[in-house]
């Protein structure tokens, strides 16, 4: 996907300015903590992205990119603030400038910006990942499987998996929601149109039937089918809009008959029992305080159950996860189990009497209609007020929660308010007094009627039957959603797993040549267990060291960007991810990194110079592939040891006499550099347990290594009959026993002025000699043409050669035998 | 570019274009699996609203 060649910052975070050249390779950044190593890092992930992940998440308050992102001494001028990488891209394969200032971070400057140039960044600015922290790591070894789940996803982008996952879930369950009261009015209306039929059932003959009947006394034809077109009352002539609107006689009895079943039923003994026994079961919970109470959280959980299918809480909006959500509620709705079953068979003893509330009120409301059209009109203001409360009794009913309310219903239920009897007999009787329709008006009538009934009817099943399509097709395309985005995933987690091991062994094949790990996704959780030396699987934190930990962080993340990206993983920038690795297994990371990611280029950051010299020793960079920042200030960033930039920066220390300063950061690149050397000869330094070497232990070393092997070379080229050669190395190693006189009779001035506090003593004019013997000392050790320190070669065995990196100085060490 | 290589990547259109084949195979017909590749691949909108017209099509109830 992308390669980097180089990268320069300006004025950003804790850089002033700074231009590293990567040459599209493996590169290394090494320094203390607080030398400026992340800032690169995070001017690198700014270029690419235009995001800084350190300044963004959880826990970062007020902090941006725009306003932070510049160097303190630019945050009123954040244009000044620039990151300019080069990078090669693989596909089409260009060499391309990324420009981005902080001032307009979403808004990168691209040279040259053809769209497959541009397509190919906007795919690297969606893949933040590719910068990994160890604290980013560590997250993926010991979060919390929820916690685990949710790193992983954010790596693999499933945000967008699980956007879809919980949509679908939401529509699937609203459109469910809606058919319920869709099948109520369904039910109101079929019992409606039974009543005026006279039938009881709702078949096509019954109805049929019916309605030839009727047709036949006005002479219409007989319907000989009944479809969702079919009208009862077709061939019916229509009646003059003048005409005023009749009660139909039989029908209106007919309903008052319905009106006072309804009310009987209701205030039957059978229903009154009903409602008492299931009020005294209710009382017994409501006495018990800790039953009332897991009923009243048995409700608010089940509410709950219900509400959750967004993606996060729709009071605070703070995400959650749906599905281990709805798992938690579940385990408390399952520890209710007993309060759950006494609240299903009471719901279950409740539910004939709403359906019989329900009756009462589809019938009252008819004759409401009825007592209007009368002359005079006959008002049913307390029938509607009862059936107003029989509404409200239904819904306290179906909440079944405070149990105050239901137990408060269920005591009134079988209560019929004597006037609304009297309202149905005084309709009856307006009605009574109607003259009887003649026979083909009343056949009209009934015609009419039925036919708006069944209109209402069909209406009513039209919509449940439309919203239980809808409800099926959606509960489909969620559950076939489900199924296979947690195939997909389960075969993503299964490769994962697989890769993860192998590395893992490959780092590790010395003693955990067997080791396995389980990565099991489970209701938006993700598992994580590995085997700990066969004992059995455990999470990665209960046994394994820190070390081993930071491995498997590594592993897991290469295993899931290599799946993640595949060939397209080119590029991981791992800032200090390795700080608790043992240097054998170092070894085998250089090793693992080199083999099973070759395509890959990794910039990595430690403050270890000695991981330094494994990435180098192994082969993971090459010698120029790194930096090493020595210190950082404010005003000039991080300081890298560059030979020429220390000679200024002593001579400014001598310029105004400050001899403390220049002997402080002479004996700091003297350390710096001997080490260098030791490990470039191969001089052998007596060993340190806790390899923190004195400038007396290695600068000596190096010299004497040095003067050894320009003695070898010397006796080799000689030995092959290289006169020109010989007398070359001949004077080199002269002019270097020169040297390395010279700095000796010098170093207890530098070692006075760094440990025995007695630089009051000298200045300028003692000291410059001091530093030039040095200077000039290390200048011994280098290569005229680029002025590199010279190397052994092979570093593990006999050397056989002294080179430099560039080439031009190779002097042979092995004699004719 | 190539097809594979623009997915490679890409787990939400992998899982996607999967989910679209396993509706095809349930019988959903071609109108709702051109609106679910459109929303999904094409558009690439997860809201509520776009899944609910996605899979309920236009006349979705509000």
């Amino acid at each position: 996907m992308i390669r980097i060649d180089s990268i320069k910052i300006d004025d950003f975070r804790g850089i002033r300015h700074l231009k590293l050249d990567l040459k599209g390779k493996n590169f290394a950044i090494c320094g203390a903590n607080g030398t400026g190593k992340s800032g690169v890092v995070d001017a690198l992930e700014f270029a690419l992205t235009g995001n800084v992940s350190r300044l963004s998440g959880e826990g970062k308050g007020n902090i941006t990119v725009k306003q932070h992102g510049p160097h303190v001494d630019r945050r009123d001028d954040p244009a000044k603030a620039r990151v300019t990488v080069t990078a090669t891209i693989s596909a089409p394969i260009r060499v391309v400038t990324i420009s981005r200032s902080p001032n307009s971070p979403a808004a990168a400057d691209v040279v040259p910006g053809d769209p497959a140039i541009l397509k190919v960044l906007r795919n690297v600015e969606t893949h933040p990942e590719i910068v990994l922290s160890r604290r980013e790591l560590i997250r993926y070894v010991l979060a919390t499987p929820g916690k685990r789940a949710e790193e992983v996803q954010a790596l693999l982008h499933l945000d967008q998996v699980e956007r879809v996952r919980v949509g679908l879930q939401k529509l699937a369950n609203t459109c469910e929601k809606q058919l319920n009261p869709l099948n109520a009015t369904v039910k109101t209306a079929e019992d409606s149109l039974l009543r005026v039929l006279g039938v009881t059932e709702m078949t096509k003959t019954s109805i049929l039937g019916a309605s030839n009947a009727h047709r036949q006394v006005l002479g219409l034809p007989a319907l000989v089918d009944l479809t969702e077109a079919t009208s009862l009352k077709d061939g019916l002539a229509t009646p003059q809009p003048t005409q005023p609107q009749r009660i139909p006689k039989a029908q209106a009895l007919a309903e008052v008959r319905a009106a006072r079943e309804a009310l009987a039923e209701i205030a039957s003994n059978a229903a009154a029992e009903l409602a008492a026994d299931v009020a005294t079961e209710l009382s017994v919970l409501a006495s018990d305080p800790a039953l009332a109470e897991g009923v009243s959280r048995e409700s608010f959980y089940q509410t709950g159950m219900r509400l959750v299918d967004g993606g996060a809480c729709p009071l605070c909006d703070r995400p959650w996860n749906p599905a281990e959500l709805k798992a938690h509620i579940q385990e408390k709705i399952d520890q209710l189990r007993e309060v759950s079953l006494r609240r299903e068979a009471a719901e279950t003893k409740i539910a004939p009497l709403t359906d019989s509330l329900r009756k009462v009120r589809a019938a009252i409301d008819s004759l409401i209609g009825f007592g209007k059209l009368a002359t005079p009109p006959v008002d049913m203001q307390t029938g509607g007020k009862y059936s107003a409360s029989c509404e409200k009794a239904t819904k306290v009913l179906m909440a079944f929660v405070p149990l105050s309310d239901t137990i408060s219903a269920l005591g009134s239920i079988s209560v019929v308010p004597h006037s609304v009897l009297g309202e149905i007999d005084e309709l009856e009787t307006v009605v009574g007094k109607l003259p009887e329709p003649s026979a083909q008006d009343a056949a009209r009538d009934w015609l009419v009627i039925v036919q708006e009934r069944l209109e209402v009817w069909r209406e009513a099943k039209r919509k449940k039957d439309f919203a239980t399509e809808q409800a099926k097709k959606a509960r489909q395309a969620s559950d076939i959603y489900s199924e296979t985005s947690d195939a997909v995933l389960g075969e993503i987690y299964a490769a994962v797993e697989q890769d993860f091991a192998a590395l893992y062994r490959f780092v590790n094949r010395d003693d955990e040549g067997r080791f396995e790990a389980k990565l099991v996704p489970s209701m938006g959780k993700l598992g994580f267990d590995v085997d700990f030396y066969g004992r059995g699987f455990f999470p990665p934190g209960a046994y394994h060291s820190e070390g081993h930990q930071d491995s498997m962080g590594l592993c897991l993340y290469l295993a899931l960007m290599r799946h993640l990206q595949g060939p397209e993983f080119t590029l991981a920038v791992l800032d200090d991810v390795l700080m608790s690795v043992d240097a054998s297994h170092r070894r085998e990371v250089c090793a693992l990194l080199k083999k099973e990611f070759p395509d890959t280029q990794f910039v990595m950051t430690t403050h270890d110079p000695i991981w330094l010299r494994h990435m180098k020793t192994e082969g993971l960079i090459g010698a120029q592939s790194a930096v090493q920042f020595r210190t950082w200030n404010i005003d000039h960033g991080p300081i890298q040891w560059d030979e020429r930039d220390v000679w200024t920066e002593i001579d400014d220390y001598l310029k105004v006499n400050d001899v403390r300063g220049a002997a402080g950061l002479l004996r700091h690149f003297l350390e710096f550099a001997s080490a260098e050397l030791c490990h470039r000869l191969c001089a052998p330094v007596g060993f340190r347990g806790d390899a923190q070497y004195q400038l007396g232990e290695l600068l000596p070393a190096a010299v004497s290594r040095m003067r050894r092997v320009y003695a070898n070379a010397r006796r080799a080229a000689n030995s092959w009959n290289q006169t020109d050669v010989m007398a070359e190395i001949a004077v080199r190693e002269s002019k270097f026993a020169v040297l390395a006189e010279t700095s000796n009779t010098e170093r207890w001035q530098v070692n006075a002025a760094v440990h025995y506090n007695s630089w009051d003593n000298l200045d300028r004019a003692d000291f410059s000699p001091v530093v030039t013997a040095f200077q000039d000392l290390l200048h011994g050790f280098t290569c005229p043409d680029c002025a590199g320190y010279l190397r052994v070669s092979p570093e593990r065995e006999t050397p056989e050669s002294v080179r430099c990196d560039c080439g031009k100085t190779t002097m042979n060490l092995r004699e004719r035998t | 570019m190539n097809k594979e290589l623009e997915t490679l990547g890409d787990v939400p259109a992998q899982v996607f274009a999967k989910y679209l084949e396993a509706m095809a195979a349930a019988g959903a017909s071609g109108e709702l699996i051109a609106r679910l590749r459109k929303t999904l691949l094409e558009e690439r909108i997860f809201t509520e609203s776009a899944l609910k017209t996605a899979v309920l099509g236009e006349e979705a109830p509000r």
